[in-house]
């Protein structure tokens, strides 16, 4: 069970708080990676916005501290970028030739109604599974709509935890 | 948050798993939710939303009750 690092409320946690200019550079960065189908890594991020890596791990550490990311424990190796997810998932994206895993099935839609807000390309199949029966649950994904691709299925969507409790395991919820 | 075929079936996995039932919504408040929450993620000037933000969008997404309250 991987839980968050940083305790506390939604405001403590930096809620409203603006980024720094490095900070929101390497936040966008590490979008755009994921987005080209990569891990995005402090090494790779600081190629990208042409600062240290020493600079970009302090900025990964203040984004994860305010809950922008989710590091692996005792590393700098990213587990959530939401909407993306850095490890496998059962939520599977589809967008324009590339797959990418979300974290949950908030996310997996989050990723291309992020991308239909940018004005970007978005049209998206999702594959999940029923958690209870383990079928295969596609959904068919455009900038106006979300359809199950099966024919009379209309499945449902579920929070497990009430959203005070998410970011004790946001992992789980 | 999990997607199951259907509602009977998030019933019969909390009976399984001993997990309570929790918030069951359609798939159409699920895209409302996504796109609204989402809709700023690749601007420049994201920042975390406040609490008073955030339920704003739970309310504007049709998420409502004590179950979509962050500081709860």
């Amino acid at each position: 069970m991987l839980r968050a690092r940083s305790g506390g409320d939604h405001r403590r946690a930096g809620g409203g708080a603006v980024l720094t200019d490095l900070d929101a550079r390497v936040r966008l960065a590490v979008l755009e990676s994921f987005l080209r189908g990569e891990r995005p890594s402090v090494a790779n991020v600081a190629r990208d916005v042409a600062d240290s890596e020493a600079e970009v791990g302090a900025a990964f550490e203040r984004l994860a501290a305010g809950r922008a990311f989710l590091l692996e424990p005792g590393t700098r190796d990213i587990r959530m970028a939401a909407p993306f997810s850095g490890v496998p998932t059962d939520h599977r994206v589809h967008i324009g030739g590339r797959e990418y895993f979300a974290n949950c099935i908030w996310d997996a839609l989050g990723i291309p109604a992020m991308l239909a807000a940018a004005g970007r390309p978005s049209e998206a199949r999702v594959e999940t599974r029923c958690l209870d029966c383990g079928a295969e649950l596609a959904l068919a994904v455009d900038a106006d709509r979300v359809v199950a691709e099966s024919p009379g299925l209309a499945p449902v969507a579920h929070f497990a935890v009430p959203a005070a409790g998410w970011w004790a395991d946001i992992v789980f919820t | 948050m999990r997607l199951f075929r259907s509602e009977e079936h998030v019933r019969r996995w909390s009976e399984t798993s001993g997990i309570p039932v929790g918030a069951i919504f359609s798939l159409d408040s699920l895209w409302r939710l996504a796109r609204l929450w989402f809709r700023d993620r690749l601007a420049p000037e994201w920042r975390r939303r406040t609490l008073d933000e955030a339920h704003a969008i739970f309310e504007e997404a049709g998420l409502t009750g004590a179950f979509w309250r962050l500081d709860g």
